[in-house]
């Protein structure tokens, strides 16, 4: 019987640690991954980087010998150079992308699904049609043929920074809007608590005046964050794409001062809920139901 | 005989604890998880709906404190400084492609 009990408590206990412990640990797991992942990327992508820059600076030190005459390099020599020049470029582009689509990946909240898969989706050819290159490259046997390979790149690389900042606005937005949520959550508690207070028959007027202050300055700051996307997406060139992403950026700097004194706002109320105490047993009953 | 009122007790001990734990997880743990950032800063701000009342004043004449000891935790800072990390993060790399000789 003693045997059995201890089972029992030790099923429970496992039962219990598992309940309790279970969900916290898958969702903290993810959010860990999700990090560990972006910071992984991001690691490969300024590696990636650093070796371009060495790989150019060889390139054109090599070059420079070799248009002098100098019998150090022969031109078998320099096109191998050349050639591991432009992969590193490529990879340096593949690499940058990852790092944008990692940031848009992780964005789950803040961008709609389809524009998230949208651009996922653009990111994707366009890494495949870097990484295709890669091969054609490792085939080239001329300076000719590289060159125009580096061409074609270059032509490709034009719309992916176009394409590339749009989704640095997209991001910038978005993060934007996470903040607004996170107030706009905040704001709803204070609510729930501004009907338990009334149902404590209590005056709550003037928690009721910040609540409509703090709903004005968030609307303004949507607003804001609003015309930012629509200047982001008018992004269409790269004669447009500097002027424009300033713009946008102008915007959110905006939606931001607006997001400081929503805040300050928000933290009016809390003070309020601060001083307030609970007086009706009645009140206090339903509370649970009330903010479940 | 004796092994089936073991396995009985087991399983009443299990459904009992597995029930109570239901039961305060249903008024306890309602957890709005905002994931505002995926940098490597990341944050997660849990805005917990629960316990909202806690009783730390046994003296019921001066009333019941509300606890907004969770939302007294929110900022908006980090989030706004998040802003000029994606930036720098994702800032476009300069690329020369002349590699002709």
């Amino acid at each position: 019987m003693k045997q059995t009990l201890t089972i029992a408590l030790v099923g429970a206990f496992i039962v219990s640690i598992t309940l309790f412990a279970g969900p916290n640990v898958i969702a903290q797991s993810n959010d860990a991954a999700v990090v560990g992942n972006y910071a992984k990327v991001k690691e490969g992508y300024q590696n990636t980087l650093s070796e371009y820059r060495s790989s150019r600076s060889d390139f054109l030190s090599a070059r420079n010998k070799y248009q002098k005459k100098s019998s150090a390099v022969s031109s078998e020599q320099l096109l191998e150079q050349a050639k591991k020049y432009i992969q590193k470029t490529i990879m340096t582009m593949s690499k940058y992308l990852e790092a944008m689509k990692v940031r848009v990946e992780s964005m789950n909240a803040g961008i709609d699904e389809e524009k998230r898969n949208a651009i996922i989706a653009e990111i994707n050819s366009d890494i495949a049609w870097l990484q295709e290159k890669l091969g054609q490259i490792e085939r080239v046997t001329e300076n000719s043929a590289l060159v125009s390979i580096s061409d074609s790149i270059r032509e490709k690389w034009t719309p992916i920074r176009i394409k590339a900042k749009k989704y640095v606005g997209v991001l910038l937005s978005a993060r934007t809007h996470q903040t607004i949520s996170k107030l706009e959550q905040a704001k709803t508690k204070i609510e729930e608590y501004i009907v338990l207070l009334e149902e404590d028959d209590q005056e709550v007027g003037n928690i009721e005046n910040i609540l409509e202050e703090l709903n004005e300055k968030l609307k303004v700051t949507k607003t804001q964050v609003t015309n930012a996307e629509k200047v982001f997406n008018r992004i269409s060139s790269p004669d447009n794409m500097q002027s424009l992403f300033k713009q946008g950026k102008d915007f959110l700097t905006s939606a931001n001062r607006y997001i400081r004194e929503s805040w300050q706002v928000f933290k009016s109320s809390v003070s309020e809920l601060n001083k307030r105490r609970m007086n009706n047993k009645n009140s206090m009953d339903v509370e649970a139901s009330s903010l479940e | 005989m004796k092994n089936l009122s073991n396995v009985i007790i087991i399983i009443i001990g299990i459904s009992v604890v597995a029930g109570a734990i239901w039961f305060f997880q249903q008024g306890d743990t309602k957890i709005v998880n905002i994931p505002v950032n995926t940098s490597e800063n990341n944050i997660n701000v849990h805005i917990n709906i629960n316990s909202s009342i806690v009783n730390v004043n046994s003296n019921t004449n001066e009333g019941i404190p509300i606890d907004i000891s969770d939302l007294e935790t929110i900022e908006v800072e980090t989030d706004i400084s998040d802003l000029s990390t994606i930036e720098a993060d994702l800032e476009l790399p300069e690329f020369d492609f002349d590699v002709s000789f």
